[in-house]
C-alpha cells in the first residue's frame, strides 16, 4: 500500500496538520514494513484522539469505514457486470422514439464511462480532494451531475441500476465529506450543516 | 513539583518515551520532524516511526510544551517551551536519582 493511500485513512483534521511533514519524512528514507506497521497504528490513534466523544467517534469512524466498503464493492460490481451495465437497455427506444437509437447509445454509453471514471477518480482518494476547497466538485458540477445521473436513470429504462446510484454516492461523499467528518479544513469542528463553497 | 512534571510526562503512556526522546532533541534549538528523527537515532540508536514521531509531538503540542514555528517550505519547525523545559528537567531528575541508586547498589552488589 503507497503512502498516499495510508495517509487517506487518516482524519481530515489529522491530515491538514500533519499530511505534508509526514510526507516529507517519507521523502527523505525508504518506506519500510516497521514504519508501515507503525503508521497504522497512528491511524487508529489519530481517530480516537480526534473524538469528541466515543459514541462520535464510533460513528464517524464506521461512516469512513463504511464509504471505503462500499466503494470497492462498487468498483468490483462495475467490473463483474462490464458491458451488460454499459449499454443501455432497449427499453429507452420507448422513451425516445423519434430519436435514432445508435445516437442516443451512444450518448448514454459516454454518460456511463463518465460516471465510471468520476467513481474511480474518486474512490482514488476521496478525501485528499476534500482538503483543498479548490478540487471540491463545485455546485455547477454537482448539477452537471445530478443531470447525467437523471438522464441515464430515465433513458436505460432498467429501474433498479446499482451502480450508477452507488457513484452518486460517491460524488456526494466527495463533495460533503468534510461533513462527514465534522471537520472544517482548517481543523475545527464544525458546528453547521454541509460544507459548502 | 518536579515529581508531579515527571509524572505528567509518564501520562503520555506508551509516547512518554518518544516524548521524552523529541524534548531531548528540542533542547539545544528548534528542529523540523526529520532532524528529530535524525537526532533521536543519534542519540538512542533506533530510528522512531513517523506515526510514534507525530502521535508524540500531537501530545506534546496539545500541552504546550512545545509549539511550532511557522513552516518552512513542507518542514516545521517546533520549538520547546519554557514549560517543556521544566518537564524535561524534572524528568532528568528522576532518572538522575534511579540511576544514582542503581549505581550504588550494583557497587554494593
Amino acid at each position: 500500500m503507497s503512502i498516499n493511500r495510508m495517509l487517506s485513512w487518516f482524519p481530515l483534521a489529522w491530515r491538514a496538520r500533519y499530511e505534508a511533514e509526514v510526507r516529507e519524512l517519507f521523502e527523505a528514507h525508504p518506506f519500510t514494513r516497521r514504519e508501515r506497521r507503525d503508521l497504522f497504528r497512528a491511524c487508529a490513534d489519530a481517530w480516537w484522539r480526534e473524538t469528541t466523544s466515543w459514541g462520535v467517534g464510533v460513528v464517524r469512524f464506521s461512516a469512513a469505514v463504511a464509504i471505503r466498503i462500499a466503494v470497492v464493492l462498487l468498483l468490483g460490481w462495475m467490473g463483474v457486470r462490464g458491458l451488460e451495465w454499459l449499454v443501455p437497455n432497449d427499453v429507452m427506444r420507448a422513451w425516445w422514439p423519434t430519436v435514432a437509437t445508435d445516437q442516443w447509445y451512444a450518448v448514454l454509453i459516454v454518460c456511463k464511462l463518465s460516471v465510471f471514471f468520476v467513481a474511480v477518480r474518486g474512490a482514488m482518494n476521496p478525501y485528499e480532494r476534500t482538503l483543498d476547497p479548490a478540487r471540491r466538485p463545485t455546485w455547477l458540477q454537482t448539477l452537471g451531475w445530478l443531470g447525467t445521473f437523471s438522464l441515464l436513470v430515465v433513458c436505460d429504462g432498467r429501474p433498479a441500476n446499482l451502480p450508477d446510484a452507488c457513484s452518486m454516492g460517491i460524488f456526494a461523499m466527495m463533495r460533503w465529506s468534510p461533513w462527514l467528518q465534522l471537520i472544517d479544513h482548517d481543523g475545527r469542528v464544525r458546528t453547521t450543516v454541509l460544507g459548502l463553497r | 513539583m518536579a515529581k508531579k512534571l515527571d509524572e505528567s510526562l509518564a501520562s503520555l503512556g506508551r509516547f512518554s518515551e518518544p516524548a521524552f526522546n523529541i524534548l531531548v532533541a528540542l533542547a539545544d534549538g528548534p528542529k523540523h520532524g526529520y532532524a528529530m528523527t535524525q537526532d533521536i537515532e543519534q542519540m538512542t540508536g533506533t530510528r522512531p516511526g513517523p506515526g510514534t514521531l507525530y502521535g508524540a509531538i500531537a501530545r506534546l503540542e496539545e500541552r504546550r510544551w512545545i509549539e511550532p514555528l511557522p513552516a518552512d517550505d513542507r518542514r516545521r519547525p517546533y520549538k520547546l517551551t519554557s514549560a517543556g523545559q521544566k518537564v524535561l528537567r524534572a524528568r532528568i531528575d528522576a532518572l538522575r536519582a534511579v540511576t544514582k541508586i542503581a549505581q550504588s547498589r550494583l557497587a554494593n552488589a
